[in-house]
């Protein structure tokens, strides 16, 4: 027989443990939500965590099967030899008697955080101790594995799964949901701007005045004097305001996530996108600004990473719809911080019903138009709620007078299209008149919230 | 071009064959040689070998993940060299670079007439198992082949938007094939008819339908690892004899040998390759009462050896007693040599021997098997301990949930899904392209954890699932323990009485009272709390 060579290169002979099923992780607004409910709930997830022991178990098996392949048929050194040894007993003790002992307590639901596995580390080691047949110190950096069960599993819009740690859940999810918005919408309208050198030309309006100074269409030439700039950035510090009263719990669609689930995750999506859009911005201040204000008894203003993991581990829906004080707590908190002219303010309200805390005393001056509404009509609503939408009012009212800064307004109504011929929406609107539209969203379109958001209030405000 | 570089390997290559040439008398024509330069790949295509069968057989995600992980970890063995036994031989070696020292000539120079005896022994025997392996081989690369242009057309005309098709596919052959392979054989095919409508439905049926040939021919597949590994080990020790006679060995053998010289199985099939020697020479002087030259012997021990269609045949040439004694002996003195020669002295020989006595035991279990049950083809090694079993089924409001036992620790949770799917169990109420919704309870043992396995469908919503994997099913595990107060439910009475009334175990078969107890705890957590 002839004998031949060939020469093959890595491309051709592919490694056989290849992994086919490398691809990008799609995360959707439900999976998003299944994760959050999961990270709040560490009751929750069982069936994921008695997967990870399995898994663990498998894979420790594996290394097992390959070890005792590897003393007998590979040359060793002395010092490999040894770790090899060790490392066999080790998983070896891990396989038979950890792992075992592990998956029962998980059954029993007395392993669920990450403080439980330590404990349950230390105390195998402390027992181990008096026994001491492995190398304690091999063994508890082996064990640190463990903690891979208290991981979140999160399943891609596909079905696969990956596990993340608990402490990086809030950066995954608003990461994904942040940049998911960003491709949806950009800041700045990129096709109306080209930058350049001296300055970002805003192209429609040097069109425009080019158009205007050779009086033809299309302009003949663009004058230096026709290009127009765009002006110094101004700065938007935008409030998101978060209804949390009790009829948030309700259920979206069959299959779980709440109004409050999407709310939360629709602020946690606007966070990140003004995170990620200033990052982008190569500015010495930030360009927007989200902080993120509950609807609660004591509204509070959320405008760092703690206190937004804070908000999403530990927000209720609960209680009455506080929005009054929670308006004049974002306003206080505008007027404090950021003292600038420049910067516009934006207040968006996502709530599912109306207000009916009023707060008193109230120094605003109420309308006289809006109070001879509500007595014109025959009405069920509640004196307080009335009283509310007043206040309101008169607050809204009296921030687009402000000559000092520029103030804006968008009202989101949860709820469906049949909302518009129910007395909710109607004083809402009259509530809303001459200052803004309320907004009607759709509870089962809440993955589009935080589009809709960015569209119907910052982008176009 | 590549001449000079590759020098020193071809140079070697030739000697090896003259070598053989020498020692035999013919060499083998019909092989291959891949010689690794990255030893990883050639540790993947090792384990691949050891774990799926062929070099070219898909293994499972998790399988992958696993294997990969261990390599990271360095627990993979090197410098072992890979035959596979099918007809051309293919050979998998590794060397360290171009240019080689005199010791790694001398390596390779060994392995290569190793591997050659491997070849040679395929070309002449008249057992089956070199022609199954590449009948099984061709079919692992149709496999492969119809997996990859599925799945890549499947991704490119859908504009990437069912990426996960590629570690489906994957897991649908991979987890197909090992329970086809056990003689589970009910999966669901779509009907021929469906091959038009969509690719899946195409690929689907293709595949299974390749599946169940590739189980066919491996169950058919003579046992001959014995004979193979004693013919090979023989070659090699006539080898190294001849090399010491020229004397171009070193008093110490180069350390890359181990992989051959340490392992118990060439230790034990080399002593009864020696025994049948023995006993055919023994019988020729009896007979013709006149001695004959050694190389004589040396051809009629060889026809001997291709004469043999399996190992069974093999070793009935020997009474059992003789055999248990001989295995033991030989097991005795591997102990104190091995050790000596192929570990260092600071290492603790129990830690080490307990590794060998490991790998020992498995040979043990194996002659025994083969002997005491006369066993002939791998179906019957593999029916004799099944990989995946079935123990009935038990109901649950009339809705049935089957029982199975596993005894394989490379399924994972996903690939379970999988079959989940396919079994095709309802067949008549499929609503996906994934049709077969049962709900199935798996045992598993995974070294000290024998583990239970719920799988249930949970509800199916109006939503058409979009994955495979993305399917509304419960997954539930329980640890399998003696321990009486292990899973206390916290059901009140009232409540239990009716529930048990609603679950009916009498289709179950044989069950260990743990094994019960995990299932009603299982059918308690799994179907009505999730």
């Amino acid at each position: 027989m002839p004998h031949r060579i060939f020469l093959l290169t890595e491309s051709e002979f592919r490694d056989p443990l290849q992994n086919y099923g490398d691809a990008e992780f799609i995360l959707d607004f439900e999976g998003a939500a299944e994760l959050l409910k999961l990270w709040r709930n560490p009751h929750l997830g069982r069936s994921s965590r008695e997967g990870a022991v399995l898994s663990l178990g498998a894979k420790n098996a594996v290394a097992i099967q390959n070890i005792l392949q590897k003393i007998m048929t590979t040359y060793l050194t002395e010092a490999e030899e040894e770790r090899l040894i060790n490392e066999l007993k080790i998983l070896q003790f891990i396989g038979d008697r950890v792992l075992p002992d592990v998956l029962e307590r998980v059954n029993k639901n007395e392993l669920q955080t990450v403080d439980d596995i330590i404990r349950y580390i230390q105390n195998l080691l402390r027992e181990l101790k008096y026994e001491g047949t492995v190398d304690l110190n091999l063994l508890a950096d082996k064990l640190n594995s463990l903690k891979d069960i208290v991981d979140l599993e999160i399943t891609d819009a596909y079905g696969r799964k990956k596990r993340i740690k608990r402490e990086e859940v809030m950066d995954v999810l608003g990461n994904i949901l942040g940049h998911y918005l960003l491709k949806q919408i950009n800041v700045l309208p990129i096709d109306e701007v080209q930058k350049r050198p001296r300055g970002t030309i805003r192209l429609r309006e040097t069109y425009k005045s080019a158009v205007l100074s050779s009086q033809s269409i299309p302009p003949t030439r663009v004058k230096q004097e026709d290009i127009i700039r765009v002006k110094k950035d101004r700065r938007s510090l935008v409030y998101f305001l978060v209804d949390l009263s009790q009829s948030m719990q309700k259920e979206v669609f069959e299959g779980g996530m709440t109004r409050l689930d999407g709310a939360l995750l629709t602020a946690l999506s606007l966070y990140y996108y003004f995170k990620t859009a200033n990052r982008r911005k190569r500015k010495r201040y930030d360009m927007f600004q989200l902080a993120v204000v509950p609807i609660v008894r004591n509204p509070f203003v959320v405008d760092d990473d703690t206190k937004m993991e804070d908000l999403l581990l530990n927000a209720k829906a609960k209680g009455k719809t506080h929005t009054v004080s929670s308006v004049l707590k974002a306003i206080e908190h505008a007027k404090a911080q950021y003292k600038h002219k420049n910067i516009d303010v934006q207040l968006t309200i996502v709530t599912d019903g109306m207000p009916n805390i009023p707060v008193y005393p109230f120094n605003y001056k109420i309308s006289s138009s809006l109070k001879n509404y509500f007595n014109s009509i025959d009405t069920k609503t509640s004196p307080e709620t009335i009283e509310c939408l007043l206040q309101l009012n008169a607050i809204f009212k009296h921030l687009k007078s402000d000559p000092n800064r520029n103030w804006n307004i968008s009202y989101f109504l949860m709820g469906t299209e049949a909302l518009r011929k129910k007395e909710i929406y109607s004083h809402t609107y009259q509530m809303l008149k001459g200052i803004t539209k309320p907004i009607l969203v759709d509870p089962a379109q809440i993955n589009k919230l935080g589009e809709q958001v960015l569209r119907e209030s910052i982008y176009h405000a | 071009m590549h001449k000079d570089e590759l020098a020193d390997i071809i140079n070697v290559y030739l000697k090896a064959r003259k070598d053989f040439l020498e020692l035999v008398g013919e060499t083998p024509e019909n092989y291959r040689i891949l010689i690794f330069l990255n030893p990883d790949l050639h540790i993947s295509v090792n384990r691949v070998i050891e774990s799926a069968g062929t070099p070219q057989a898909i293994l499972t995600a998790e399988e992958v993940v696993h294997l990969q992980s261990a390599r990271n970890n360095e627990y993979m063995p090197l410098g072992k060299e890979t035959v596979f036994n099918s007809i051309p031989t293919l050979i998998y070696l590794s060397t360290p670079r171009y240019e080689l020292t005199e010791e790694e000539k001398l390596t390779l120079r060994i392995m290569l007439v190793h591997a050659f005896a491997h070849a040679y022994m395929n070309e002449k025997t008249e057992s089956n198992n070199p022609r199954q392996l590449s009948r099984i081989y061709q079919l692992d690369v149709i496999l492969k082949e119809l997996f990859q242009n599925n799945a890549y057309k499947i991704n490119e005309e859908t504009n990437k938007q069912l990426m996960w098709t590629w570690q489906y596919y994957q897991d649908l052959i991979s987890v197909i094939r090992l329970f086809v392979e056990a003689g589970v054989q009910d999966f669901y095919s779509p009907p021929e008819e469906a091959r038009k409508y969509t690719l899946f439905n195409n690929f689907s049926i293709e595949v299974i339908k390749v599946l169940k040939e590739r189980a066919k021919e491996s169950r058919k597949k003579h046992l001959h690892d014995l004979i193979d590994e004693g013919f090979a080990f023989y070659i090699q020790r006539m080898h190294l004899d001849y090399l010491n006679k020229n004397k171009q060995v070193p008093k110490n053998l180069p350390k890359e040998l181990k992989p051959f010289m340490a392992p118990p199985v060439g230790k034990i099939s080399l002593f009864l390759v020696d025994k049948l020697k023995l006993a055919i020479s023994e019988q020729i002087e009896k007979e013709k009462k006149e001695s004959l030259s050694s190389e004589e012997i040396e051809k009629r021990l060889f026809d001997k050896l291709f004469s043999f269609r399996t190992d069974l045949e093999f070793l009935e040439t020997f009474d059992w007693q003789e055999l248990k004694n001989w295995v033991s002996e030989q097991k005795r003195a591997h102990s104190e040599k091995v050790l000596k020669d192929w570990h260092v002295t600071t290492t603790n020989f129990t830690d080490i021997w307990s590794v060998y006595a490991y790998g020992w035991t498995q040979l043990e279990n194996y002659i025994k098997k083969i002997y005491r049950k006369k066993y002939s083809t791998f179906g019957q090694l593999m029916d004799d301990n099944p990989k995946i079993e079935f123990k009935g089924y038990l109901t649950v409001d009339e809705k049935k949930v089957y029982v199975f036992e596993i005894n394989n620790e490379g399924v994972g949770l996903d690939q379970l899904v999988i079959l989940h799917n396919h079994m095709a169990l309802y067949r008549e109420d499929f609503a996906t392209i994934l049709p077969a919704f049962a709900d199935i309870i798996a045992f598993k043992k995974i070294r000290g954890m024998h583990v239970a396995t719920l799988f249930a469908v949970h509800k199916i919503s109006r939503k058409q699932p979009i994955s495979p994997y993305n399917l509304p099913i419960v997954t539930r595990a329980v640890q399998v323990t003696k321990r009486k107060d292990a899973y206390k439910t916290e059901l009140d009475e009232e409540k239990e009485k009716m529930e048990v009334e609603r679950v009916d175990y009498t289709h179950l078969k044989k069950l260990s009272q743990p094994q019960r107890n995990a299932i009603s705890y299982l059918i308690k957590e799994g179907m009505y709390y999730v």
